[in-house]
């Protein structure tokens, strides 16, 4: 799978980059918006992780820019306000939304449900 | 009594100055009168005297008439009788009255006959006969250099009966004596001088004089006496007054006089009594005052005591989203690698021993993240500790550096630019380390959300020690923060450091924030400073003295 990873704190990035390449899957990881919304442009990514609370372009636009021009992206969010979060993501067109700070396990869960839907042809 | 060297003249002398311009006065008029009467009487005697003596020389004259014939040597015998001796001579000078200076007769053509003067008497026989009257006794003033005399003639008659068988030589003469007339045939003259007059007058003038000063003598100090004795109770009123003047309101004047004085000294009484009275009110007023003020102020410090929980509490609320998000960050980091390692370990030991560096940088990783994660919570309980106002030296750039961490790392701060410029070797100072960072939060916090989502934001942090000017001034460490947000607009500049003044949307802000640093800073004996203009940004300025380390 292709996995776009956007977040501002490098130890998020690097665990993800670590655990996901070693799981297989094919992982490019960025620090805001913008440079996700370029990635994801040049790329097609299978997933996006994205973190919310992030400067300049905080993870909700991300998740709206992103659904309107590559609605094939499955997009999970993450961040450590619950409630607010799966309320906002779900609406606004989530896929999942993982609770900082989160087991390894429960991201790979995801990944494993995105590929489900994606050989069963219904994504998002 | 007066501090002005004036010479002040008091009214008891006054009194006294008045009293003998008055009595001296009277005397002196009553004198003058007096002496003028008495001089008058003197006179009169003078002239009775002068026209009685005169009339003496003429009788005795007129008796012998034939002295007339031997052209008046004896007539000097007569006039000898009456007419002190010139000086030098000596001879009959005490038994003669001292009044007659001359004496002398005229004859029928007013020509002196015999004269003798008792002084230096120059008057001419032309200007004495000049007075002579046949007819009348004559008294006459006349002056000589300046010395006022008195003239005194009667003319000398001769009775033909009494002389009838004496020798007649003038045939007329005789014939006038048949016809039984008296016929003049000369004149007697006496002068007489005021001198003694004069003289006992001016005894009596001297007399008057040394009355007259111990009248006055006696009445000044009778007089000053008196008026003492009426001034002594206005002298009570004065040392009255001026206890009074000192505070002392219970001080009460003793004057048992039945008159104004008396009155007056009731009327100060009584005024002393009611300020003393209203006094004793006020000065229960404002023990009562001051009872109130200490009460407030225990109340306003409770209160800013609460107060400082209270915004606390607000910083902690506002703090922990951040602090969640922050803390999630390396403990997901932390957990992730863990259960990545363990992972890893179980699925392919073997593996994992070949490559066991990879290992060790996860496991670094991890630590180096718990050092983090140790690290904000150490910030938090920091921040959050019940704060005991206990002071200790203090390193104001730490405490500094600390709040920006906490801030840069717990709100979104990524577009804000933090420029640190601590002076270097700043001493330290007695403080309250958690507050002071309650302090820079709060106000890096509001600097924070006035740039808000504003790109090229800066917050600038400084710090200055400014040494004093005075050796008796503390040193001050000056810390400005200072941000290129929104800024405050002029009318709230003012109101921002009041409790509760807030321009955020409720529930995003207590407007506790400046209050309680205000507060803190106070308590530290410092100040807080703002400087702002709109749009472009604000600069806070926080003053602290440096209190030496205690021992
Ligand atoms: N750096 C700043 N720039 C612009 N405005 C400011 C700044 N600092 C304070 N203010 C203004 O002062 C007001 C009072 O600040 P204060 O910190 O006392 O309360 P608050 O920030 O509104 O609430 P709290 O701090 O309790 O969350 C703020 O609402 C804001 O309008
Ligand atoms: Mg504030």
């Amino acid at each position: 799978m292709r996995i776009l990873i956007v977040d501002d704190e490098i130890i998020i990035r690097a665990l993800l980059l670590d655990v996901l390449k070693s799981d297989g899957h094919e992982v490019d990881a960025v620090g805001n918006g913008y440079d996700a919304l370029k990635l994801a442009k040049k790329n097609d990514y299978d997933i996006i992780f994205s973190d919310v609370h992030m400067p300049e372009m905080n993870g909700y636009e991300l998740l709206t820019q992103i659904k309107s021009h590559h609605p094939q992206m499955a997009v999970v969010m993450m961040d450590s306000y619950p409630e607010e979060l799966s309320e906002r993501c779900m609406r606004d067109g989530a896929f999942h939304c993982v609770h900082k700070p989160f087991d390894i396990s429960e991201l790979r869960k995801v990944i494993k449900s995105i590929e489900d839907k994606k050989h069963s042809g219904d994504v998002s | 009594m007066s501090p002005n060297k004036k010479i002040r003249i008091g009214l008891r002398l006054q009194f006294a100055i008045g009293a003998v311009v008055f009595i001296t006065f009277i005397v002196i008029s009553f004198t003058s009168f007096f002496v003028a009467t008495y001089r008058e009487i003197l006179e009169k005697k003078l002239e009775e005297k002068g026209v009685a003596l005169t009339q003496t020389l003429s009788q005795n004259s007129q008796s012998e008439y034939f002295l007339w014939l031997k052209n008046g040597e004896n007539l000097k015998g007569i006039l000898r009788g009456v007419v002190g001796e010139e000086q030098g001579s000596g001879e009959y000078k005490e038994v003669h009255d001292l009044d007659v200076v001359y004496g002398a007769f005229f004859d029928e053509e007013k020509r002196p006959v015999a004269k003798r003067a008792s002084r230096s008497f120059n008057l001419s026989p032309v200007r004495i006969a000049k007075y002579l009257d046949k007819e009348r006794i004559q008294s006459q003033i006349i002056y000589q250099d300046n010395e006022k005399l008195m003239l005194i003639s009667i003319p000398v008659t001769y009775l033909k009966e009494v002389s009838s068988d004496e020798e007649l030589v003038f045939e007329d003469v005789m014939s006038r004596e048949e016809s039984s007339e008296r016929t003049v045939i000369g004149y007697a003259v006496t002068v007489l001088s005021f001198q003694n007059i004069n003289e006992s007058l001016k005894t009596i003038k001297k007399y008057v004089a040394i009355f007259l000063s111990i009248i006055a003598g006696v009445s000044m100090i009778m007089i000053s006496f008196m008026v003492g004795l009426a001034l002594n109770p206005i002298k009570r009123l004065l040392i009255g007054i001026k206890h009074i003047t000192k505070g002392n309101y219970g001080h009460r004047v003793h004057v048992t006089r039945d008159d104004e004085l008396g009155d007056l000294a009731e009327a100060f009484n009584f005024m002393a009594s009611v300020i003393e009275k209203s006094n004793r009110e006020l000065e229960d007023y404002s023990r009562e005052l001051e009872n109130k003020v200490r009460q407030r102020t225990k109340e306003i410090e409770d209160m800013q005591l609460q107060l400082i929980q209270a915004g606390k509490l607000a910083a902690v609320g506002e703090l922990s989203a951040g602090v969640a998000h922050e803390l999630n960050n390396p403990i997901g980091g932390i957990l992730g690698y863990s259960q990545f390692i363990v992972e890893k370990i179980r699925k392919n030991p073997e593996e994992v021993k070949k490559n066991i560096a990879s290992i060790e940088k996860y496991l670094s990783l991890i630590a180096r993240e718990s050092q983090r994660c140790k690290r904000i919570i150490r910030n938090l309980l920091r921040f959050s500790r019940a704060s005991k106002m206990e002071f200790e030296p203090t390193d104001i750039n730490i405490v500094l550096k600390e709040s920006v961490d906490i801030i840069a790392s717990q709100l979104e701060t990524k577009n804000i630019r933090f420029e640190m410029s601590f002076q270097k070797d700043l001493p330290l100072t007695q403080s309250n380390a958690n507050q002071l960072q309650q302090v820079f939060t709060n106000i890096l916090i509001n600097a924070q959300k006035a740039i808000g989502d504003k790109a090229d934001g800066s917050i600038r942090i400084k710090s200055f020690l400014r040494k004093s000017k005075e050796d008796e001034q503390h040193d001050c460490i000056e810390v400005f923060i200072q941000d290129n947000g929104c800024g405050i607009p002029k009318e709230n500049l003012s109101k921002i450091f009041d409790p509760f003044f807030t321009t955020r949307k409720t529930g995003e802000g207590t407007g506790l924030g400046l209050s309680l640093s205000y507060g803190i800073v106070k308590d530290h004996g410092g100040d807080i400073l703002v400087e702002s203009r709109e749009r472009q940004g604000s600069t806070f300025t926080i003053i602290l003295p440096v209190i030496d380390i205690r021992t």
